[in-house]
């Protein structure tokens, strides 16, 4: 079972990631230089977000397609290198889509036999003199994770973003990590919301979505803020737009979009004092403790008196675990205890139990093999689906502010209202 | 087909995918992919959709960079052990190994030598570089078929094996049992079904036994066939998986003068005559409301054998709502067994272009693929490729005599559902 693997490295087919952030920009055509079935993959997450944007806004997809080449490398390539084949895909890519920019994506394949494909794109830009960036995607070639969609935003950056200090739009905000096609509609609107304390209407998401001239629109938002679910993907999200926030002179705020109750108020506050409105601040910290509360207090009538169990299939680092707490005590369920899945690792189970030991949560810690199912009327608040849970909610392992603490609650109370067997957030 | 089609995604599986299924059909089989993590992960996620059972017996190598340089056997050793350590000592084990991974050319087999008591080893390279599902499949069978013990023996008149069985197909077991039926009532009995889940490998020995091979699906065990033609002087017929009560009949037919018998198919013609009746009733009665229902097109993901199949039988059967235009599908080289000289309408799956006026298109897929037609409201849509539908009805069937009625009685229910919503908008 790969999950189960003590030897699990942590890594990303950066391929993916690269097509997808740019999937929806009607000027940009990709080329992925590797063989024919790692297009399948990419392929696939494309679809697959196609559908979840279908399915949750209503049927409003853009209406961007046909945006994605594979030079499809054979033996003969790996043998002879595969220059040749990417320098004909460019060709009749530049002939038969007279696109504004092509993005040259390279996978492990490529890299492996040492293409020269930064030199082929050179040479394809000046004689089509049309912009060709080369990013390199081969994941598992690289000792650290990259983020694909930083990858991709700091190549654009880097080519199209010529006038850094242009007339400021003052209701502008850039939000990196962050793609249009894996967020919710309700996620939106919630940044919306955050934001919007502080007079910032125009949320720029780059690079998804966006044209090649709406890409030079970066340098004129007023404010830069991150997404990253985790603390090492926000290392690596800070340093670009610190980088960002230097030549561009924009002030960006190094905490990421919030994923807690704390952290709400936490970013609220620090985009207060960043740009010299703590009144502000502190009156949306109140807005939002309000909001926080009503919705706690609302959902108590609800959940009074259920007993539930807390599951976890998904490591630390990506879990708010105290937060999941507190919410359920809150709203008045009895917590019979805590589960850890089988779907962890002896490491990151290890991890859980060091961690749940120090802060104290007063719950019965169990393993999945040792727990004792005889309780079958609770329901599992679980992070993974489990065939063994009769009745289980799967909880998603980010929601932003306190508008996603709302929809948490919403989507729980589903299950208990109608009595179903099973719930997602 | 201009030059820039070659360049398309690729709209069918991995090699490693390919090769994997027919592996894992062996019970208490194990298989390792030589791999980095991602093609592993996404290999895995799809197996699963065939067959949750899989996800246990499923392992990685999980490779980097620093296995190029000093090589996999490391990794390797530990993830045999880990396997051995989960599973116990399997029957059968697999190592395949991808694309990137067999640039390098380590001794793999060596190493599984040393490293466990498996009596049944299979070492393959199955990047996407050398092929795709298909060749994948029969890549594996074929290696699966020289590590048995088969000395030639006396063939028992009247017993075929049946190759190409797929567990990728959803309802390959409802079809299987179907062929198997069609064929007990015609005299002829089935010694081994290929590709079947849970075969144990000591049947295989058997397939020495079959008087003759029946390919059922070209791409899929034309290269089984000829190899088994060539070690053990077993003859085969290629015979696709028939669709519709004309193609079954002659199915049958063709199998039967191979193996030089007149079958006796009284009963099956009897049941057809009934089936027959029940479409030709219904069809005459939603004639009057949907007269103006046209089928423009068919696009399927199947490979090109089993979709002409189906192509000829809806325009074969003698019920024009059945009959269809153009078939769009994963066109590989050119097939022996479509050297009819009937020209079909048969273009490339990457070609299609969405529907132009009035009319409908039926779709053989994926949930998936489904988002790249669009045109929801007009579009049949039936999940015959990679096994999508959670809910597995194993008895259901879509080929043969039983299957065909099963086919149209959905294809009309549907035809009724989009012209009611058609004609309400």
């Amino acid at each position: 079972m790969i999950k189960k693997t003590k030897r699990k490295k942590v890594i990303h087919c950066n391929l993916s990631e690269i097509y997808t952030s740019v999937a929806f920009n009607p000027d940009i055509v990709v080329i992925v230089h590797a063989p024919k079935s790692c297009s399948h993959i990419i392929y696939n997450a494309w679809l697959n977000s196609k559908r979840r944007m279908l399915l949750n806004y209503n049927g409003q997809v853009p209406d961007v397609e046909d945006n994605l080449f594979i030079t499809g490398m054979t033996d003969k390539e790996a043998i002879f290198g595969g220059e040749k084949l990417l320098e004909n895909c460019i060709a009749n890519v530049v002939q038969y889509k007279n696109p504004k920019c092509i993005i040259v994506a390279s996978g492990c394949a490529a890299a492996v036999i040492g293409d020269d494909v930064q030199s082929v794109c050179d040479k394809a830009e000046i004689k089509y003199n049309l912009p060709i960036i080369f990013i390199p995607g081969s994941g598992f070639m690289s000792d650290q994770t990259k983020d694909g969609s930083l990858l991709t935003t700091s190549y654009l950056y880097k080519k199209f973003i010529k006038n850094k200090q242009p007339i400021k739009d003052e209701q502008s905000v850039v939000v990196l990590g962050l793609n249009r096609l894996q967020l919710l509609q309700w996620e939106l609107l919630e940044l919306k919301r955050i934001y919007g304390y502080f007079g910032y209407t125009n949320l720029l998401l780059p690079p998804s979505g966006l044209s090649v001239e709406e890409l030079t629109n970066i340098s004129k938002a007023s404010l830069i803020g991150t997404y990253a679910p985790t603390v090492e993907k926000l290392k690596e999200y800070n340093k670009f737009s610190n980088m960002l926030s230097k030549e561009l002179s924009i002030p960006t705020i190094n905490n990421r979009i919030p994923l807690s109750i704390k952290e709400t108020y936490e970013y609220i506050n620090t985009m207060g004092v960043l740009l010299g409105k703590e009144d502000v601040a502190e009156s949306a910290i109140i807005n939002e403790q309000n909001l926080l509360n009503s919705n706690l207090e609302k959902y108590k009538s609800i959940f009074q008196g259920e007993r539930c169990t807390i599951a976890l299939g998904h490591p630390l680092r990506f879990i708010q675990i105290d937060e999941l707490i507190f919410i359920l005590k809150s709203v008045g369920f009895h917590i019979n205890g805590l589960v850890l899945l089988n779907d962890l690792t002896d490491s990151e189970l290890n991890e859980y139990k060091n961690y749940l030991e120090k802060s104290d949560c007063g719950l019965q810690i169990s393993q999945e093999n040792e727990w004792d199912y005889t309780e079958d009327d609770d329901i599992f608040i679980t992070s993974i689906f489990n065939e063994k849970f009769k009745r289980q909610f799967c909880f998603r392992r980010k929601r932003i502010g306190i508008g996603g603490i709302k929809v948490f609650l919403e989507k729980l109370s589903i299950i208990t209202t109608n009595n179903r067997s099973l719930g997602h957030e | 087909m201009n030059d820039l089609e070659k360049f398309k995604p690729c709209t069918g599986y991995c090699q490693m995918i390919g090769a994997a299924t027919a592996l894992l059909s062996i019970k208490n089989s194990l298989v390792i992919f030589n791999s980095p993590r991602w093609c592993a992960l996404t290999a895995e996620r799809e197996l699963t959709c065939i067959n949750k059972d899989y996800e246990r017996k499923v392992f990685c190598t999980e490779a980097r960079e620093n296995d190029i340089l000093y090589g996999i056997e490391k990794s390797l050793r530990e993830t045999i052990k880990e396997a051995i350590d989960m599973e116990g000592t399997p029957t059968l084990l697999n190592v395949i190994t991808s694309c990137s991974m067999s640039l390098i050319g380590d001794d793999i087999k060596g190493v599984c030598a040393s490293e466990t008591d498996c009596n049944n080893v299979i070492t393959l390279d199955a990047g996407g570089f050398t092929g795709t599902f298909e060749s994948g499949y029969q890549l594996a069978m074929i290696a699966l078929l020289k590590n048995i013990n088969s000395k030639v023996t006396e063939q028992k008149s009247l017993k075929v094996n049946l190759l190409g069985v797929c567990t990728s197909y959803p309802n390959w077991k409802g079809n299987l049992e179907e062929l198997k039926r069609l064929l007990r009532l015609a005299g002829i009995e089935v010694n081994v079904a290929l590709g079947a889940d849970n075969t144990d490998f000591a049947e295989l020995e058997k397939l020495v036994e079959a008087e003759l091979n029946v390919v059922l699906v070209p791409e899929l065990s034309l290269n089984v066939a000829n190899y088994l033609y060539e070690s053990l002087g077993q003859r085969y017929i290629i015979a696709t998986i028939p669709f519709g009560f004309k193609d079954s009949i002659k199915w049958l037919n063709d199998i039967s003068s191979e193996l030089g018998v007149i079958p006796n198919l009284k009963e099956i013609e009897n049941e057809i005559k009934q089936l027959e009746r029940g479409i030709i009733d219904e069809a005459y009665s939603m004639r009057n409301f949907f007269s103006n229902f046209n089928l423009l097109q068919m696009a399927s993901s199947l490979p090109e054998s089993l979709t002409i199949s189906i192509f000829k039988a809806m325009n074969n059967s003698g019920v024009d709502l059945l009959n269809c235009n153009a078939c769009y599908c994963n066109k590989k080289d050119v097939i022996e067994h479509t050297s009819s000289n009937e020209s079909l309408p048969l273009k490339q799956l990457t070609e299609i272009k969405g529907l132009d006026g009035k009319g409908y298109q039926l779709l053989l897929g994926t949930e998936k693929e489904r988002m790249r037609f669009k045109d929801f409201t007009r579009t049949l849509y039936l999940n015959f490729s990679m096994p999508t539908e959670k809910i597995k009805c194993e008895n259901d069937c879509y080929v043969g005599v039983r299957g065909w009625s099963n086919f149209v009685r959905n294809i009309f229910s549907q035809i009724k559902t989009l012209e009611y919503i058609n004609k309400s908008l």
